[in-house]
């Protein structure tokens, strides 16, 4: 089993991390990524939370010595990018980020090196988009940090229940600081006295507040999405949506909030498997 | 045209969310919520015994307006000067939600407390309250701060940053000369610490009757770890437990995607839910509520007394209730908006009085978001 990360997942590791309790667990996997992953995760592993709870200057240093450990694990033979035209086509995919060249890797790792992939994302709509092909294709599937968790859990003696449970919390923590920060913001928001006529913002403004009071995250970033679309005409809401544009590029879904909630329950009411 | 030629107001009433400045910060309607509280506080100012009220509403229901003005010096000295004691010493702070939430919580706290103030406030009775301070707990590093905190020969600068864990070595010695040889320890130290300064500044009532702790979005407890969840309970429970007389804690929660109350169970402890004495409810307003509260709220920012029939001026009572049938059943924040928005708009049209009319032509401007 060739085990392969996106940005987003290993993100949350580095956040949740204590100590590299996890990094040391996560180095006795066979994984590795793409250089583009690395890349995001050097550009925004310090964005993720700025808004809510910022990493203090201090921590910065210990997560740029983390990192270190994951540039070890970059996938240095790029011949996997001879792929991309072919599997452009088949996955009808024209982005070309961490995503898309996590398949790539994916698809050339278990044709030439035969070997099945798990591919851990947090990214809902990629997990959408790419799982059908990996099944169908019979390279591998795609689960998330919840289930990487659970797998360092398991294959560790070191990794008590109460580690899990710590570090589930902890991942649900890092969104639901997220969400909340948002919903106050949007129930907070006042309409500035000169967009009173602007009905679509009003209307816009209601629907997010709805939405995100319900935790229909999917339905809250496709209402971000057509706010960014329309900037002029939403530019009120644009400019305090705009603090969480890295919370809506994690796609976050409800779903996956409640697996994490669902999974520290399980800890102690059906335990995992441990030899 | 300005509010006052057209309105006869000195601004738009309903558009402050909610006020910060004190003379904006004015109650209106909603008597019986107004009466909980006055009584909640009398009670403090008269009873000695610590209480912990739970303050439960949607968004938008008026829970931090109710801080903001039962925290008004002139209202809690009106409340005080009822019940024939001193004015309670009141402090708000919201919850807070970092990887350290009691580091954040004790120094939220210590930055409101004015130190030059409560030891200029204290000077004259200095002997007497280190005596009472010799008389409560039993830890004698702990009593050594508190009377740090009052003794004005200690550089205030100088205490705050030992208060603060940013104290060098200067610093240090020269509080270690007061029975001060350690820093403070955040998991055992800082809520008996806070529990002592609060009892010491109810000290026989002389200066403040009781300290008032009024903690905000504490429905974020649904949103810590779970190890900063029970240490925020443990940290309260302390709080309450190391401080039996004169503190009244209130926690202001909200129905919110990640909170319910029907969820309260899973997030405040046992021992700190037995120390709940009441909860005050913020009812989505009924349509007599909300009349009462805007001919309240327009009276109170008119600015000639003018002898109106209309108590609802520039609105009616029709429109009014037209307005509110059309919004259902909402929190007064959503009341705010829509009056707010018909005001601005109206005022932008120089168009008064307000009429039905007026209103069903900018219908979707005013209440869109409802679709």
């Amino acid at each position: 089993m060739q085990y392969i990360i996106d940005a987003c997942t290993l993100i949350n590791l580095l956040h949740i991390d204590e100590d590299e309790f996890l990094l040391k667990k996560l180095q006795k996997l066979e994984f590795v990524l793409c250089k583009v992953v690395y890349d995001e995760i050097n550009k925004n592993v310090f964005k993720k939370l700025q808004k809510t709870i910022p990493y203090p200057i201090e921590m910065h240093k210990d997560i740029e010595i983390k990192l270190n450990y994951l540039r070890e694990r970059i996938y240095s033979d790029e011949s996997y990018k001879d792929l991309d035209e072919a599997l452009s086509k088949l996955l009808n995919y024209s982005k070309k980020n961490g995503e898309y060249q996590s398949m790539m890797l994916s698809f050339y790792l278990n044709t030439f090196n035969k070997t099945r992939v798990l591919f851990f994302t947090d990214d809902s709509p990629a997990k959408k988009e790419f799982a059908p092909y990996l099944e169908y294709h019979k390279i591998g599937y795609i689960e998330d940090s919840v289930d990487l968790l659970i797998t360092l859990y398991r294959h560790n003696d070191g990794f008590t229940t109460g580690d899990l449970k710590r570090f589930l919390s902890l991942l649900y923590h890092e969104y639901a600081c997220e969400i909340s920060a948002l919903e106050k913001v949007l129930q907070n928001f006042e309409i500035p006295r000169n967009e009173i006529r602007n009905r679509e913002l009003i209307i816009m403004l209601g629907s997010l507040k709805q939405s995100i009071n319900k935790l229909e995250l999917g339905k809250v970033a496709s209402l971000y999405s057509q706010v960014t679309e329309n900037k002029k005409k939403y530019s009120p809401l644009f400019d305090m949506l705009i603090q969480f544009s890295d919370f809506f590029r994690s796609e976050i879904s409800s779903d996956f909030l409640a697996k994490i909630n669902q999974n520290i329950e399980f800890a102690d009411s059906k335990p995992f498997y441990k030899f | 045209m300005s509010y006052e030629k057209l309105f006869n107001l000195k601004s738009n009433p309903f558009r402050h969310t909610p006020a910060i400045s004190s003379t904006e910060i004015i109650w209106a309607g909603f008597p019986l919520i107004k009466e909980k509280f006055h009584n909640r506080i009398k009670r403090a100012i008269k009873v000695p015994n610590s209480s912990l009220i739970l303050n439960w509403g949607e968004y938008g229901s008026g829970k931090t307006h109710a801080a903001r003005y039962f925290g008004k010096k002139t209202v809690l000295a009106e409340i005080s000067e009822e019940a024939g004691g001193k004015i309670p010493y009141f402090i708000f702070v919201t919850l807070p939600k970092g990887k350290s939430p009691i580091e954040d919580f004790y120094t939220t706290i210590v930055d409101k407390l004015d130190i030059s103030l409560l030891r200029a406030s204290f000077n004259s009775q200095k002997e007497d309250l280190i005596n009472y301070i010799d008389l409560i707990g039993d830890n004698g590093f702990i009593k050594n701060v508190a009377k740090a905190f009052f003794n004005d020969e200690i550089e205030e600068n100088l205490f705050r940053r030992y208060l603060y864990g940013s104290a060098n070595a200067t610093d240090n010695r020269s509080l270690s000369e007061r029975g001060i040889q350690r820093v403070l320890n955040p998991d055992t130290d800082y809520s008996k610490l806070l529990s002592v300064i609060f009892s010491c500044l109810t000290f026989n009532g002389s200066v403040y009757s009781s300290v008032i702790l009024w903690i905000d979005e504490f429905e974020d407890i649904a949103i810590l770890t779970k190890v900063n969840g029970d240490k925020t309970n443990s940290f309260l429970r302390e709080l309450l437990d190391n401080t039996p007389n004169n503190l009244l804690i209130f926690l202001n929660l909200t129905q919110s995607a990640l909170f319910n109350i029907e969820d309260l169970g899973e997030y405040i402890s046992e021992a700190l839910k037995s120390r709940i004495k009441d909860r005050i409810n913020f009812e989505l307003p009924k349509e007599p509520e909300i009349l009462t509260y805007v001919s309240e709220l327009l009276k109170a920012y008119k600015v000639e007394d003018i002898n109106d029939t209309n108590i609802y001026s520039p609105f009616n009572e029709t429109l009014l209730q037209q307005i509110l049938k059309d919004l259902g059943n909402v929190s007064i924040r959503n009341i705010n908006e829509a009056l707010g928005t018909l005001v601005d708009l109206a005022e932008s049209d120089s168009k008064s009085p307000i009429d039905l009319e007026y209103y069903k032509t900018n219908l979707t401007d005013v209440i869109g978001w409802k679709n």
